[in-house]
């Protein structure tokens, strides 16, 4: 198998490769392993070792369901899901809460948040990542996964709909409340 | 292309045997919760077409909540909730808002129990209900007594214009009786009725007294 001829395929060309052969797989698993894995780390702030054994879960059970993949999604919705729904079970079997993002994805989020609500730019060199993470771990879960996806991942309504599993409306309003309810928590960190 | 992580996963896949699920399981799984979501709507529907036929032509429920089909309102209420979790459960259940899903349900349940109660479903259900659920059974016929006490002794019985003319007085308090009226504890007669009645109703465990005065009495349920 020449692996370069997968280079300009679509994930989607690539899923009915997957399940005529499974060493085709290695072409998701390379094209996901890093954006999975700081995703991972962005929502919960889990060890690099558990993150790998998380990373492993996720890949197996995306192979075992890989004939269940709507072509109505795009594939990178239908992994982040996965991958969201493994670390929430993750999270709930550990009972651990986890309210951190990882450090060096702060500054681009705050950022974006600050740009996005029209908030003055000088402010942006003044931003302290401790009261960041502060705020961050002050909101709540719902919020911070959106503004994750949105702001960090990149993602748009519709693929944060289809990760999070929540109509695009809801998803909307979340963002919206995210942003104020992180803008808030910040400044009452640095008032 | 192959990374160190590929390769331990290809490698485990390979190990285990794992195989991807086929393509059936996931169809037989969304069509099962699809299935199981209309069943339990179409429950809900034979649960409200019943509660239709309890209330029908009954005015005493308007005296009285435990007059409600209360079995009746349970089912179809944990049949609806069973309809929007089944639901929940199948592909693309989140492109629509819950609480819109959860109206629509109700609305179907609602509007196909209404069509099936002018079909007589609602009858036949309590009838077979009656027939084949013994604890059900057992239930009914303890409404049916309670409301023929009613009927009889309160509704049939009870104040007629005649006595009202006899006791103007009586109109407020009356008035003031059906209003704190609950389950037929409270009965009025009128002063002939009360002199007939004291015996049998001394016999069926009834205790009479003498509250109200002018010859009207007033008999409680034990």
């Amino acid at each position: 198998m020449n692996f370069e001829d997968f280079k300009k395929k679509k994930d989607e060309e690539v899923v009915s490769c997957v399940l005529d052969s499974i060493d085709c797989y290695a072409v998701l698993i390379s094209r996901y392993e890093h954006k999975l894995k700081k995703y991972i780390l962005r929502i919960s702030d889990i060890s690099p070792e558990e993150t790998d054994d998380l990373l492993q879960d996720i890949f197996i059970s995306v192979y075992q369901n890989l004939n269940s993949f709507d072509q109505n999604l795009s594939f990178s919705s239908w992994i982040y899901r996965i991958a969201h729904n493994i670390v929430i079970n993750n999270w709930k079997k550990n009972k651990k809460h986890h309210n951190n993002i990882s450090v060096e994805d702060n500054m681009f989020l705050v950022e974006s948040i600050f740009n996005e609500n029209s908030i003055e730019t000088e402010l942006n060199n003044n931003f302290n990542q401790e009261e960041i993470k502060k705020a961050f771990a002050k909101m709540d879960k719902k919020y911070r996964e959106v503004l994750i996806l949105k702001f960090i991942e990149g993602k748009d309504y519709k693929e944060i709909s289809d990760i999070l599993q929540k109509p695009m409306g809801s998803i909307a309003t979340l963002i919206n409340r995210g942003k104020k309810n992180f803008i808030k928590e910040y400044y009452e960190y640095t008032t | 292309m192959n990374t160190q992580l590929s390769n331990k996963i290809i490698q485990q896949i390979k190990k285990q045997e794992i195989t991807p699920r086929a393509k059936i399981f996931f169809i037989f799984k969304n069509m099962f919760f699809w299935l199981f979501s209309i069943f339990s709507v179409l429950i809900g529907a034979i649960s409200f077409a019943t509660i239709l036929y309890n209330l029908s032509g009954k005015d005493e429920i308007f005296t009285s909540f435990s007059y409600l089909p209360f079995f009746w309102i349970i089912i179809l209420s944990l049949f609806l909730v069973l309809s929007i979790k089944n639901y929940q459960k199948t592909d693309n259940f989140y492109k629509y808002n819950t609480y819109f899903i959860f109206l629509i349900i109700i609305i179907f349940a609602f509007g196909f129990g209404a069509i099936m109660f002018s079909l007589g479903v609602g009858q036949k259900t309590e009838t077979l209900s009656q027939k084949y659920l013994p604890f059900y059974n057992r239930y009914a016929k303890i409404l049916t007594i309670k409301k023929e006490i009613f009927k009889n002794k309160l509704i049939k019985i009870g104040i007629t214009p005649e006595i009202l003319a006899q006791h103007p007085e009586l109109k407020e308090k009356i008035d003031k009786k059906f209003r704190e009226n609950v389950l037929g504890k409270t009965y009025l007669y009128s002063p002939s009725e009360c002199l007939e009645k004291k015996y049998s109703c001394e016999n069926k465990n009834i205790k009479f007294s003498d509250e109200l005065g002018c010859g009207c009495r007033k008999l409680y349920l034990k």
